[in-house]
């Protein structure tokens, strides 16, 4: 049962894939893929419990568990900070800390805290809703390029080439690999074939998942799946480095969010 | 001169270590510097000085380490991490280390001519980064997990991409413009192609995972260690082998710059400092194909034969070739000429790895050395010539435009003659170091026992005529390329017209490249007997025939 809802969760992982290649606006890329984060998450969380009642009185168990669990975290932590990370990295120098955890304070702790914490957490919340409101009119409700008419054949053209590779493996690995893959090569198109940075930057986050969902699934968890777990951790690093520093300077210095448009005016070609 | 061999090999794994942590302490120290208490004018120099002498250090060391080559595979471990020192990683750090301490003495001259405006760009940030660059490039050839290999060049990416973005105070929108543009495609690039070698290095797990079930104790902790999965290499799945070299080649190829996925390498290079770029093209590439060849050796063991890796990489080496032909013939800024070069040489290495055998492995490794040395003796020329004419139309109240450079030997006639030495060397005109290289892997591609994989090692099943003809191409191209530098080399050297005299100042701009060119010089008709021996036990380690 279990293995079949996994199966289940995974195939819908794809369609979340193909949902943001062919989304209609910048706004519902980033919403589809926040979906496909929870997803990812019940995935892995499924994982743990197949793998814990695998492991039931083995001392691996608690060792499976907390791995697991810190693989969760990845893909919450992107699904969480994607969004406001964008909209500061495109639209201003605001502070980390208040584009992070405003939004949050707002809904969770304000009800616990005191008037003068409170009046702070409301004006923090009011300077990113204008954020928001800016990143609305200037690229949230932005169709982002590419032609939607092929994307499904080339969408089972990627399918078919992950699973010329994954039918090389047992059974039970099979689907998920076939996923991840999939994953993989539809970040890469998003990265390659659109030409603006959001798309760049989503096709990135969204080969991040393929890796996380390759670790839990091909790799023998708790050995050697620690280390990649680590692996997993330094490549987020990788990730918040693009979207915490890179993102922002490069808008900065080049105006665009338009790959086309810096390239276009770029002295680096030839 | 027994007895001091003797004594360095028994403190081997300690000066390994001291060589590793050297940059590293360095770096945060100057991580210090970053703070406003100490952001001073002499703790900038102080630690320009101690990067300098740190760098040097580090070189000492590592020659004390070629002249103490155990000839065979050291594995000890320190906190949880399994450390490698053989002949090959053993070359590497030589590699490393003998371009970071050119690079870091020349970086003195390159910070002493621009200004900064904020903590992110100032002297101290700088050599912070560059000996924490030097850290992660150290790690990479020390470590034996292949996972913990994966991270050490992840690192390398992640500090080497504020280094290409480092430009000082500039006015210049374009200039900023073109630096953060290069080091976006640059981190995009290498880090979409890493997750591929992430990929190749799960799958290779999965090949090991029969491994893990027969393992007890200790074994299952060192499961993705090198030297574990070469030792059981024939209780490796086959086909994920095959599957992972192919994702390791996508994703460090892509890091080692090689075609298709080489697009960064022109802007990452094109743009960042002088220093930087030498690092970058003399170093950086060669971690990732140093990550390749320990792949490249795991997958001959598992497949018993070099057919599978052998053709592939041929393919990709020529295709490299070829790529970069084009660009090199065309007009186009002299960084970029050379970043073309890199592609180049790093398909020349390849071809000569593809080749396979001891006589063309030799050549091969020898070749990464030679380039490194070559290009970085370029990239620091160039950058030399670039701040100094900079510097004068700046003075003219003219903007700057490296494409208008012309009559270099006039204006800086030491630099200039040297320019002249290093691309005749580069292009691979006897007798100069690169020649000697090439000539070596043409020498394997020809040499019949080799071919037929007599000599030692997986034997070899690429047809001989495919060798043929990528020989026949591969001459092809380097001659046409020959044809492109010389071409851009004599347009920026001479002039006919009389140009202004430009200051050269010994010891900060000519002391490095003097240096490289020694070097240059001396390896294009002589080989030292212990780098000579180190090399033929870094081939037996890539053939998997050492002797422990």
């Amino acid at each position: 049962m279990t293995q079949v809802l996994l199966d289940l969760l995974e195939v819908l992982l794809l369609l979340t894939a193909f949902s943001i290649t062919t989304a209609p606006s910048v706004k519902r890329m980033i919403l589809t893929y926040r979906i496909q984060s929870t997803l990812l998450a019940l995935v892995v969380g499924l994982t743990a419990l197949t793998k814990s009642e695998q492991l039931k009185g083995n001392s691996d168990a608690t060792t499976v568990l907390i791995l697991i669990l810190l693989i969760i975290l990845l893909p919450i932590i992107l699904a969480w900070v994607i969004k406001p990370l964008l909209v500061r990295a495109t639209l201003s120098k605001e502070r980390l800390t208040i584009v992070l955890f405003a939004p949050t304070l707002q809904r969770i702790i304000r009800p616990f805290v005191t008037r003068s914490v409170k009046t702070s957490v409301d004006r923090s919340m009011l300077r990113y809703n204008e954020m928001e409101r800016s990143a609305e009119r200037e690229w949230l409700q932005q169709k982002p390029p590419g032609k939607r008419q092929y994307a499904f054949v080339l969408f089972l053209i990627l399918v078919f080439i992950a699973f010329l590779i994954a039918s090389a493996f047992k059974p039970d690995v099979r689907i998920g690999l076939l996923v991840s893959l999939t994953l993989h090569l539809i970040g890469l198109y998003n990265m390659f074939a659109k030409r603006d940075i959001i798309s760049q930057v989503i096709g990135l986050l969204i080969m991040d998942h393929g890796l996380y969902l390759a670790v839990v699934r091909i790799v023998e968890i708790p050995v050697p799946a620690a280390l990649f777990v680590v692996s997993l951790y330094f490549y987020t690093v990788i990730t918040m480095f693009i979207l915490v520093i890179l993102l922002p300077r490069l808008r900065q210095v080049t105006e665009s969010i338009d790959l086309f448009e810096i390239s276009e005016k770029s002295n680096l070609r030839g | 001169m027994d007895g001091l061999i003797d004594i360095l090999r028994r403190h081997l794994v300690g000066l390994a270590l001291i060589t590793l942590f050297i940059p590293l302490f360095c770096g945060l120290v100057g991580a210090a510097g970053l703070l406003k208490a100490w952001r001073t004018r002499w703790f900038n120099t102080g630690l320009g000085i101690s990067t300098v002498v740190a760098s040097g250090a580090c070189l000492v060391l590592s020659m004390c380490l070629v002249v103490a080559n155990p000839s065979k595979t050291l594995t000890p471990s320190i906190g949880g991490i399994g450390l490698l020192i053989d002949p090959l990683s053993l070359y590497f750090i030589l590699l490393v280390n003998v371009i970071a301490f050119a690079a870091s003495w020349n970086s003195i001259g390159f910070l002493e001519d621009i200004s900064f405006d904020s903590r992110q760009q100032s002297p101290a940030f700088f050599h912070s980064l560059v000996n924490l660059f030097h850290f992660t490039m150290l790690l990479v050839p020390l470590v034996n997990n292949l996972v913990v290999l994966w991270i050490a060049i992840e690192a390398t990416t992640l500090v080497s991409t504020l280094l290409v973005s480092f430009q000082g105070k500039t006015d210049s929108r374009k200039a900023k413009r073109d630096s953060w543009e290069a080091a976006w495609k640059y981190l995009i690039i290498t880090s979409t192609g890493i997750i591929f070698a992430l990929l190749g290095t799960m799958f290779l797990a999965y090949a090991a995972k029969g491994l893990i079930d027969h393992s007890v104790g200790a074994d299952a902790n060192r499961i993705m260690n090198w030297t574990f999965l070469l030792e059981r290499s024939g209780d490796l799945t086959k086909d994920f082998v095959k599957l992972s070299f192919l994702f390791i080649l996508v994703g460090y190829g892509a890091k080692a710059g090689l075609a298709p996925m080489h697009t960064w390498l022109p802007d990452g290079h094109g743009e960042a400092p002088a220093p930087i770029s030498a690092l970058l093209s003399g170093v950086l590439l060669k971690c990732a194909l140093y990550a390749i060849l320990r792949f490249y050796t795991i997958t001959n063991a598992a497949l018993d034969s070099t057919s599978f890796t052998s053709s592939i990489l041929l393919g990709m080496g020529l295709l490299s070739l070829l790529i970069a032909t084009p660009f090199i013939l065309k007009e186009n800024r002299f960084k970029r000429v050379l970043a073309y070069h890199s592609l180049e040489h790093m398909g020349i290495i390849t071809f000569g790895v593809g080749v396979g055998g001891p006589v063309a492995l030799f050549g091969a490794l020898l070749h990464t050395l030679n380039h490194a040395v070559t290009k970085s003796l370029m990239f620091l020329s160039f950058g030399n010539v670039m701040r100094r004419y900079e510097q004068a139309t700046r003075d003219r109240r003219l903007e700057f435009d490296q494409n208008k450079i012309r009559g270099v030997l006039q204006s800086m006639p030491v630099t200039g003659a040297i320019l002249i030495l290093g691309g005749l060397a580069l292009v691979g005109t006897p007798p100069f170091n690169v020649f000697m290289s090439e000539f070596i892997i043409l020498w394997g591609a020809f040499d019949d026992q080799q071919a037929a994989g007599a000599s030692s090692g997986p034997p070899s099943a690429v047809p001989r005529w495919v060798i043929v003809t990528a020989t026949a191409l591969f001459i092809l191209s380097t001659t046409l390329i020959f044809y492109g530098l010389v071409r851009h080399l004599s347009k920026l050297v001479l002039h006919e017209k009389p140009v202004e005299r430009l200051k050269e100042k010994v010891l900060t701009d000519l002391g490095p490249l003097v240096f490289l060119l020694a070097l240059v010089l001396i390896f294009g008709v002589y080989i030292f007997p212990p780098l000579s021996s180190l090399i033929s036990d870094s081939v037996k380690i890539v053939l998997n025939n050492l002797e422990q």
